[in-house]
């Protein structure tokens, strides 16, 4: 059975911040199959000097009404095409890629954190609400309150949705990691799951090493510049621990990842 | 209609191949389009011992082309010849050209050796390699050291022998002639031409290796040059890449002289872009009322 490439309906454009964007889109085959962590590789117009497809990150589905969101941060040329997409327009997209979040030992006994920042606050919503039934923590980092999306979202499906700002301008002030440390004091999580800047995950290294937590419990989703998003084209590796001679092989992000465990990332 | 094209006594049913580095080897993009239906696929660079390849960012997008520095990753010739071979030829009815690279001529010599002893259909020399025996200079750089690589390989190749042509030299001619004069069955041009991207917010540059190889459209008109010079130079066949993205441009390579066209980093953005060529060709050649590919091979007429 060949893959397809997806003709997807736009339904629904919101802006969420000065640069953020979500659209909702109609694609049955995308609803169906998506799993939380995976990404699509979507085709940004019609400019023939735009040579790559941007990879985005799946926001939510819902898999009854066979529609799907994305949302994404404008960037450059590609994200600013998609960002001006209409109401009634199709797009063209590749996915669902990536192996996702494991969730399968998840389960009512489990204690569940979500760490996202920044970025890393978009993709992990479809995860929250996959894990709804079970005991989740959820911490939300963003630079300032200008910056804040999603948090209502978040909300739905747990009621311990954490929210940190660098400046402080809304709820704890400081960084995601130190909000979560903070409640590593009274919590042992069975699974963490983190998305966000390489700088969020050394920090998380950091405090799971200093509180002894199980560092092979923490799932993260890695980013980095893709060609064919296909794991052929080898140009979006990433550097992963293995039994070898060297002790580490590149591996493909939108192949063997982007989803990886904390412990067997080498960070340069 | 006739779309075939030989090279040596190897026969491709048509004249559509995928490009070495873009592809892996075939099984990703296989899921999208049947590779039964194109002429061949050209492999990831192999060498005899696995490569990690370069630290990331290994890629980045420029206007009209894309710079890569993936530093020829590959799990290495053994694991291909007792892995993904094996799948391929279970697998395709479609030529397979093995690509090989190597650091001095004895790597060159003893990869295409376990090469020719396999079922690969043809093997395609990577040239662009730097030689580290020459202070790093690419085999392909001078006709000499083009000369002699091919004269090295050619006693260890049973199988048709294409020499793949780095367009970063002064005389493209002149290297094809060096190829062909030392028993290269064909060569295939162009590969990539070398660049950097400066990044104004970090004053780094984009690619972690600070260099890298542009392809895409961007090439195209380069890439057709130097085909066209190269086809008048040589008597081989001449397989022709850089840029291709419909049939119109495979149609313009093959007016310059190529006999076979390769499709690479437009797989990225279309993985169908290797069927909408052939079928442009096969359109191309009934609305003209010719019908066979040779008619068209070769036959830009210069003012």
């Amino acid at each position: 059975m060949m893959k397809s490439i997806n003709k997807c309906k736009l339904l629904n454009k919101t802006q969420l911040t000065r640069d953020v964007f979500s659209l909702t889109m109609e694609n049955k085959n995308i609803a169906k199959t998506a799993l939380p962590g995976q990404f699509l590789n979507v085709k940004c117009g019609d400019d023939r000097s735009i040579i790559l497809r941007r990879p985005i990150s799946i926001n939510d589905v819902d898999r009854a009404k066979g529609t799907f969101t994305i949302v994404f941060r404008v960037v450059g040329k590609g994200t600013k095409i998609l960002s001006e997409y209409e109401r009634g327009e199709h797009l063209d997209i590749i996915g669902p890629l990536g192996n996702g979040y494991d969730i399968s030992s998840a389960n009512e006994d489990s204690k569940i954190a979500i760490v996202a920042g920044g970025m890393g606050v978009m993709p992990v919503l479809f995860l929250a609400k996959e894990l709804k039934e079970y005991d989740v923590d959820i911490f939300l980092g963003y630079r300032d309150k200008d910056d804040l999306m999603l948090v209502n979202e978040y909300r739905k499906y747990s009621s311990n949705v954490y929210v940190a700002t660098d400046d402080g301008s809304e709820g704890y002030s400081g960084f995601v990691t130190d909000l979560y440390k903070k409640h590593l004091n009274f919590n042992d999580y069975t699974h963490v799951y983190a998305c966000g800047p390489k700088q969020m995950f050394l920090s998380l290294k950091n405090v799971l090493e200093d509180t002894q937590k199980n560092i092979d419990n923490c799932q993260i989703s890695l980013e980095e510049k893709m060609g064919c998003g296909l794991g052929a084209c080898l140009t979006c590796s990433c550097k992963i621990k293995v039994k070898n001679e060297d002790g580490f092989e590149y591996m493909r992000v939108c192949k063997d990842g982007p989803v990886f465990k904390l412990g067997e990332v080498i960070f340069e | 209609m006739n779309l075939k094209v030989k090279i040596a006594n190897l026969e491709f049913k048509n004249p559509i191949i995928t490009s070495s580095g873009t592809y892996g080897f075939g099984r990703e993009y296989g899921e999208y389009i049947d590779l039964n239906k194109i002429g061949g696929i050209a492999t990831k660079g192999l060498t005899l011992l696995p490569r990690h390849g370069n630290p990331p960012p290994r890629i980045v997008e420029t206007s009209s082309g894309i710079l890569n520095s993936v530093g020829l990753q590959n799990p290495g010739i053994d694991v291909f010849l007792n892995k993904d071979l094996p799948h391929l030829k279970k697998n395709y009815d479609t030529a397979i050209i093995a690509n090989a690279a190597g650091s001095t001529l004895e790597d060159y010599c003893g990869i295409v050796e376990k090469l020719s002893n396999s079922d690969v259909d043809a093997v395609e020399l990577n040239i662009s390699c730097p030689n580290v025996k020459q202070g790093g200079m690419s085999f392909g750089s001078t006709p000499k050291s083009v000369a002699e690589v091919t004269k090295a390989v050619r006693k260890h190749c049973k199988k048709p022998l294409i020499i793949k042509l780095t367009p970063n030299v002064t005389d493209i001619a002149e290297i094809a002639k060096a190829a062909e004069s030392e028993g290269a069955d064909a060569v295939s041009l162009i590969n990539t031409l070398l660049g950097m991207k400066i990044n104004i917010q970090t004053r780094k540059p984009e690619l972690k290796n600070n260099f890298g190889g542009l392809s895409g459209p961007a090439v195209k008109p380069v890439a057709v040059r130097m085909v066209y010079q190269v086809s008048k130079a040589v008597k081989v066949p001449v397989i022709g890449m850089g840029g291709i993205e419909t049939a119109d441009d495979a149609i313009e390579f093959m007016l310059a002289g190529a006999s076979i066209v390769s499709i690479g980093t437009a797989n990225f953005m279309n993985p169908i872009a290797p069927i909408e060529v052939l079928d442009g060709i096969e359109e191309y050649l009934k609305d003209s009322k010719l019908d066979d590919i040779h008619d068209i091979i070769g036959k830009v007429e210069l003012y």
